[in-house]
């Protein structure tokens, strides 16, 4: 193993100029290997999709399906609904377990509160229990769908018991007391009241003048042509696309906020706030019911299956798999030749939401930000609003 | 891309532990991992901060294989 302090996993680095209270230039770099996957190139396809959520284990699940969806469209393999279900329902456990990260450990670390890793814990312990109630064997990406045997009555009380502990951990309510944004006038009632972290962290934005701090014109990305985006990557040899992804030559976001957009609460909050830090913090509370609910969603429609695994020798194709993760949308691409990786190309959600034309930095530049320590928190709060997926360096020098 | 290079466990301490990577040290607390750790043991973290999954010797070693040709590929390596 060779010596490299902090190489591999890249980081962002931000560098922000503020002049007399304002940011008045941002600069965004990312060294992240964006040709990481690479190293799956020349493998079989079994082994390659096992090596996913090793390579990428902090959202391996979404990963590994992400790559399952693309060998199979590869290979012109129809996903079983039930399995479809099955992989959503982790997929959506993972997402859950990372929103609940942010609202719990994150956002409160910004802002020097003690966060709440009992909790986040517990959630931890209850959702990873979900997978062996679906999937009896340890190795389910199987491509063409794993012996599924969906264990209802434990599975239906794990997941009891995931929206009881994340009512109680994130809004301080058990599920029967309902959520609390049944309308705007409720929530900011919640927000002003409420003892529970969720509650804290916009309330704090509030009190500090921030709730519009990060506002910007970036739209979300929109629906992508499947056919359109396998084409760029397939052409993407050098991963500059992956590095700076463009839609028609513009950057959109892709994350919590981007599918909450349309929500009743969230569109009533953006006609004041934009897509300022106020309104990500309440999308990402928003997501949490969301995922909740997509958990159950999915679990009613999973039922036993025994699939034939298909012949991989000889097989020649390429695929695109995408997946709705924490973060954003991740899309996954890959050739196939006489049954090996030709090529693979990961295009993940922070190369959008951190593009130098992205929501960042639009949102950062012209912003009204203050002085002194608040600058930094600001800062931090909307990067951790925005969630990369990997460590960042925030410079700020004022003027 | 949510990528996590295995750290070796240096020393335990308190509520934390040092842990090491590609020459790295960093300290990490230990408070979500649900299994006891020891010297020698590999875990991936995350944020920098936290301890989320403790990895079994020999997988650790695969990934860190896969890393060592990983920084190859990197410009500025």
């Amino acid at each position: 193993m060779s010596s490299v302090p902090g190489a591999g996993e890249g980081k962002l680095r931000i560098q922000v100029r503020v002049e007399k209270g304002v940011i008045a230039a941002v600069a965004l770099a990312s060294t992240r290997p964006v040709s990481a996957c690479s190293v799956l190139v020349g493998r079989r396809l079994d082994e390659a999709l096992a090596l996913l959520p090793r390579l990428f284990s902090l959202c391996g699940v979404a990963q590994a399906v992400a790559g399952l969806r693309a060998v199979e469209n590869a290979l012109g393999l129809a996903t079983p609904p039930p399995q479809a279900a099955a992989r959503r329902l982790l997929v959506t456990a993972e997402a859950l377990e990372q929103t609940v990260w942010r609202i719990l450990i994150d956002g409160p670390r910004c802002i020097g509160v003690e966060p709440a890793l009992e909790a986040l814990k517990s959630l931890r312990r209850v959702l990873a229990s979900l997978r062996p109630l679906l999937f009896p064997d340890p190795v389910w990406m199987r491509i063409g769908g794993a012996r599924l045997t969906p264990a209802r009555a434990r599975l239906n009380a794990a997941l009891d018991q995931i929206e009881h502990s994340v009512s109680q951990a994130v809004l301080g309510r058990t599920p029967t007391e309902g959520s609390p944004w049944r309308d705007r006038d409720a929530f900011e009632t919640w927000i002003r009241t409420s003892p529970a972290l969720a509650a804290l962290i916009p309330r704090w934005v509030n009190e500090q003048g921030l709730a519009g701090f990060g506002r910007g014109a970036v739209e979300p990305l929109p629906e992508t042509d499947p056919a359109w985006l396998a084409r760029r990557l397939a052409h993407d040899a050098d991963y500059s696309f992956c590095a700076r992804p463009d839609h028609a030559g513009a950057v959109g976001e892709t994350s919590a906020l981007a599918r909450c957009w349309t929500h009743p609460l969230i569109a009533a909050l953006r006609t004041e706030h934009g897509n300022g830090l106020f309104v990500r913090l309440t999308a990402r509370l928003v997501e949490c019911a969301a995922l909740v609910a997509e958990l159950r969603d999915q679990a009613r429609t999973v039922s036993d299956e025994h699939p034939d695994t298909p012949g991989l020798e000889n097989t020649s194709g390429s695929g695109l798999g995408i997946v709705e993760c924490a973060r954003g949308r991740l899309v996954h691409w890959l050739a196939v030749a006489e049954g090996r990786v030709s090529a693979y190309r990961i295009l993940a959600p922070t190369e959008w939401n951190f593009h130098p034309e992205g929501p960042l930095a639009r949102g950062l530049i012209d912003a009204p930000v203050g002085q002194g320590a608040r600058v930094r928190q600001a800062i931090e709060l909307l990067v951790m609003a925005l969630d990369p997926c990997v460590g960042f360096d925030l410079a700020v020098a004022e003027h | 891309m949510c990528i996590a290079i295995p750290a070796r466990v240096v020393e335990v301490r308190e509520t934390g532990a040092l842990v090491e990577r590609y020459g790295e040290r960093l300290e990490v607390s230990l408070l979500l991992l649900e299994e006891p750790v020891a010297p020698g043991d590999y875990l991936i973290v995350q944020a920098r901060a936290f301890a989320v999954e403790k990895i079994a010797p020999e997988d650790a070693m695969e990934i860190q294989r896969l890393f060592d040709a990983i920084i190859k590929t990197l410009p500025s390596a």
